[in-house]
């Protein structure tokens, strides 16, 4: 009698069982890795929330030819005319203490806010104009509901005051909350409220794009030559074994490196994404030199063979078929070096990439921040509200990576070629 | 061969039908001595017997050549093994001939009214058949054996049956010359010394195959 | 017999300390098929790839002794392995057409030689490669599609095309039929045989059907030497060498 059951013996139920216990503890594995990453990017979904909009406060403004004069801009005090509007509009407050609590309903930023507008549009001269003023980062965060009114009133960064003239504000329809487009196109500053992450964007881009253009034709080159062309001997084994090693060396190191020869010994502008994008060039190369190796590895060696008995020369043949079949996965190796040198920052606290840049750096010379950089300046900031910007640029910087992923996919599938 | 093949099925296959060759050839030979008999006393009903065993000769015959074409088709033999393959084709042929003429020669001598015993031309064909039959299990032997030097001896001894053949010739002409009157019976004794003859032929026949098989070399294209 | 296209003498090939061929003396004749024959390992390749210098890519190969292909030496100092890649085609026991399309697969080595003047005369020349490899009129509506998206055959004969598109004087084939069908196998040994006219082919094989099938010339080798060459038919008939006849009859050698 053949017994094709699972009682057939055989050891059978055991080896099920162990089958079993595999897979489950590996959907497990899956199940706890998808809670985390749930549970990091909610709470940092969470905590960007607020930077999506921002508080308005809407002031009426004296603009009248006695307050100012129009052919004047540049010497005219908006923060004056600001300060005498907000006074207008809450009389009663005499004491100095108190208007100064006032004034820090709106935010420091207001009164520049008050000159853009009159420049954009100057036929706002002339007479009392009410202006929507972006409002401090205290004023929004207790609108959210992010200050605890039980806590005493010293111990709150609003007082009782500010609290009844919000209160008095949004019954009379002088706040709004609008969507906050200035996180973006806005450059760092010390006021959460108006802080943007452009200028680090930025800086981040150049970085990489003089990282890639770098990295890419080197790393590249290095491998064909090492894969393809270079005698085995010692010499290259000896290379080949300090690129794996370099690949591991921990990337301050390489921030020193670049603060010692870019900097110290060439003299290249401090700050500069030049000189950040050339110190992440070096901690990527060893990256993409062993990535494209591997990719070159991959190509079936019956293209060069056939291209070399052809009667092509070995450069011809590795050009014109080797490195087309490896390119897609040369490109994946570029990109996960990208998406490393994207997200250093020890090097680039090194070469000095951790100022304080308010300004959109216009060229690769200009000082400049990165992303991750700026980062962890927000994340060690006091104010309550760059919590919030943490996240938001958190975000922006997934984002980044996963455009860049995205668009490695999309390259592949373009270059790949069925072998 | 002492060295086998790596598949073991074709040397199987090739041995069965050595033995099938073996087993044929034996039955000629049967058949050459009972026709023999025939020859010196008429008895009818082992001239039926003869016959039937013919048949089963026809059959034999046929098998090996089923099998050879099997061994072919299957093993694709290369070189001495094709030649070890197509022989018993040739040779189960031959010895399928050397058979028809048992069969001839018995129906002949039952048409001997009385088998002149004492007639020269009748000792001389009864030597002629002794020697064919020991020339064939010689070469049964040789085939056996791939022994080319006793195939070459069997094939020198074809010159003994031709001298025989001519000799019971002029016995015969000689019987007619001598006595008119028993013409029939002494064309009957020279016809049937031709066919021991012509048995002859088809063993050195059987030789050359032999030889061939070992050698690769064909004895009639060379001669 | 006729003088040789391919003469080998006293060729000796080593890899690194191990000895691959002993003492090699090989004529081989213009337009026949030659085929090598022998076990795994006896250094009929190794020969093969001797002819244009493919060994050349293996670091540790040495090369000794003489081989001249129409009374030129191939392994003088003089001698550019490109320009005699150019003239010794090879095709390889796996089809290994280039990802590319089909008529780029051809056009290749036109290109790399500029052999054709003219986007015409390219076209020409493709179209003729294709037609002596037999393939033309199963592609010549689909030159666009890559090489692979052919069945194994038709790779193969395209790979065969994409040679003799540079017009080499001799094709050296390394079991070219190794991993095809036995009726995409009869089409190219039927070109193969179609070709003999025009090339002095070399062809390495394990199957010693294929061998006497479509060779006129056979060597066996065995264990790096030369034991026996001449006629196929006489090699598959009656062998001079005891060790030919046991390899081919498939005894143990």
């Amino acid at each position: 009698m053949i017994n094709f059951s699972k009682h057939a013996g055989f050891n059978l139920s055991r080896r099920h069982r162990a089958e079993q216990r595999f897979q489950w503890a590996g959907r497990f594995a899956i199940l706890i890795s998808l809670a985390f990453l749930v549970i990091m990017l909610g709470s940092i979904f969470r905590d960007a929330s607020g930077v999506m909009r921002q508080s308005q406060i809407a002031v009426a403004v004296d603009l009248g030819p006695e307050a100012i004069d129009a052919a004047d801009i540049a010497n005219i005090s908006f923060g004056k005319i600001l300060k005498s509007a907000m006074r207008a509009r809450f009389p009663d407050v005499m004491k100095r203490k108190d208007k100064k609590r006032l004034y820090n309903l709106v935010s420091p930023e207001a009164s520049f806010e008050i000159k853009r507008q009159l420049t954009n549009d100057p036929a706002l001269f002339g007479r009392v104009q009410t202006l929507w003023l972006t409002a401090s980062d205290d004023l929004d965060l207790y609108l959210r509901g992010k200050i605890d009114t039980s806590l005493p009133e010293n111990q709150r960064q609003i007082s009782d005051a500010q609290i009844a003239w919000i209160k008095d504000l949004k019954q009379a329809g002088q706040i709004r909350r609008v969507v906050n487009w200035n996180f973006l196109t806005n450059g760092d500053s010390r006021e959460p409220e108006i802080a943007g992450i452009l200028s680090a964007l930025v800086g981040s881009l150049f970085s990489l794009a003089v990282c890639f253009s770098l990295s890419f034709p080197i790393g590249i080159g290095a491998a064909i030559f090492l894969e393809e062309f270079a005698p085995t001997n010692r010499i290259t084994s000896l290379i080949e074994v300090n690129i794996n090693n370099l690949a591991a060396v921990p990337s301050i190191v390489f921030g020193l490196l670049g603060l010692s020869i870019f900097l110290g010994y060439f003299g290249l502008p401090r700050s500069s994404p030049l000189v950040g994008g050339m110190v992440l060039a070096l901690m990527t190369l060893p990256t993409i030199i062993i990535a494209a190796r591997a990719a070159l590895k991959s190509v079936p060696p019956s293209f060069k063979q056939a291209a070399l008995a052809l009667g092509a020369t070995p450069v011809q043949a590795v050009f014109h078929h080797v490195l087309p079949a490896a390119l897609p996965g040369m490109l994946t190796g570029a990109i996960v070096g990208m998406a490393q040198a994207l997200g250093e920052t020890a090097p680039l606290l090194m070469i000095g990439m951790v100022a304080f840049i308010v300004d959109v750096p216009q060229s690769i010379l200009e000082p400049a921040t990165a992303l991750p950089v700026q980062i962890f300046l927000w994340a060690d900031s006091p104010e309550r509200a760059f919590t919030e910007k943490t996240a938001a640029a958190i975000i922006v910087l997934l984002v980044l990576l996963i455009a860049m992923n995205l668009s490695v996919i999309l390259l592949r599938r373009k270059l790949e070629q069925r072998f | 061969m002492e060295n086998a093949h790596i598949v073991g099925r074709f040397d199987r296959d090739l041995n069965k039908i050595k033995d099938r060759i073996l087993e044929m050839g034996n039955l000629v030979i049967s058949q050459i001595n009972q026709a023999t008999e025939v020859m010196q006393n008429t008895d009818a009903a082992k001239v039926d017997r003869l016959v039937a065993t013919d048949r089963q000769i026809n059959g034999m015959n046929k098998d090996i050549h089923r099998r050879a074409e099997r061994l072919i088709a299957l093993r694709q033999p290369m070189a001495l093994d094709l030649r070890q393959a197509l022989s018993p084709i040739n040779i189960a042929a031959e010895l399928e001939r050397i058979g028809d003429h048992a069969k001839s020669t018995a129906k002949r001598s039952h048409k001997l009214a009385a088998p002149p015993k004492d007639q020269e031309a009748m000792q001389i064909t009864c030597q002629m058949s002794g020697l064919v039959q020991t020339m064939l299990a010689d070469i049964l032997v040789a085939y056996t054996n791939s022994d080319i030097e006793m195939a070459a001896k069997v094939r020198a001894r074809d010159l003994d049956v031709d001298r025989l053949n001519k000799a019971a010739f002029a016995a015969g002409l000689r019987g007619i010359s001598q006595d008119p009157a028993k013409a029939e019976t002494f064309v009957h004794l020279i016809l049937l010394a031709r066919n021991f003859e012509r048995v002859g032929d088809h063993t050195v026949n059987i030789a050359r195959h032999v030889h061939q098989i070992v050698t690769g070399e064909d004895l009639k294209a060379s001669a | 017999m006729t003088k040789p296209f391919i003469a080998a003498r006293a060729v000796n090939v080593f890899y690194g300390a191990n000895q691959a061929l002993f003492d090699i003396d090989l004529d081989i004749e213009a337009n026949k098929v030659t085929a090598l024959i022998g076990p795994s390992g006896c250094g009929k390749s190794t020969l093969l790839r001797s002819i244009n210098r493919m060994n050349d890519l293996i670091a540790a190969c040495r090369f000794d002794g003489s081989l001249q292909i129409g009374g030129q030496d191939v392994y003088a100092p003089a001698v550019d392995v490109v320009a005699l890649r150019a003239q010794v085609g090879m095709v390889f026991q796996k089809p290994n057409p280039f990802p590319k399309s089909i008529y780029e697969n051809v056009a290749y080595g036109l290109k790399i030689h500029r052999l054709a003047t003219s986007k015409r005369e390219m076209q020409d020349r493709v179209e003729w490669s294709l037609k002596s490899a037999g393939l033309w009129d199963e592609v010549a509506d689909r030159l666009d599609e890559p090489g692979n998206s052919l069945s194994g055959g038709q790779q193969q004969r395209l790979c065969i095309a994409r040679t003799i598109a540079v017009q080499p004087k001799v094709i050296l084939m390394d079991e070219p039929c190794s991993a095809l069908d036995p009726i995409a196998t009869a089409v190219v040994e039927e070109l193969i045989d179609s070709l003999r006219k025009d090339y002095t082919i070399v062809i390495v094989t394990h199957s010693m059907q294929q061998a006497a099938r479509i060779s006129q010339r056979t060597a066996f080798f065995h264990m790096g030497k030369l034991i026996e060459v001449g006629h196929t038919k006489d090699v598959f008939t009656n062998p001079q060498n005891e060790q030919t006849q046991n390899y081919i009859t498939g005894r143990i050698g």
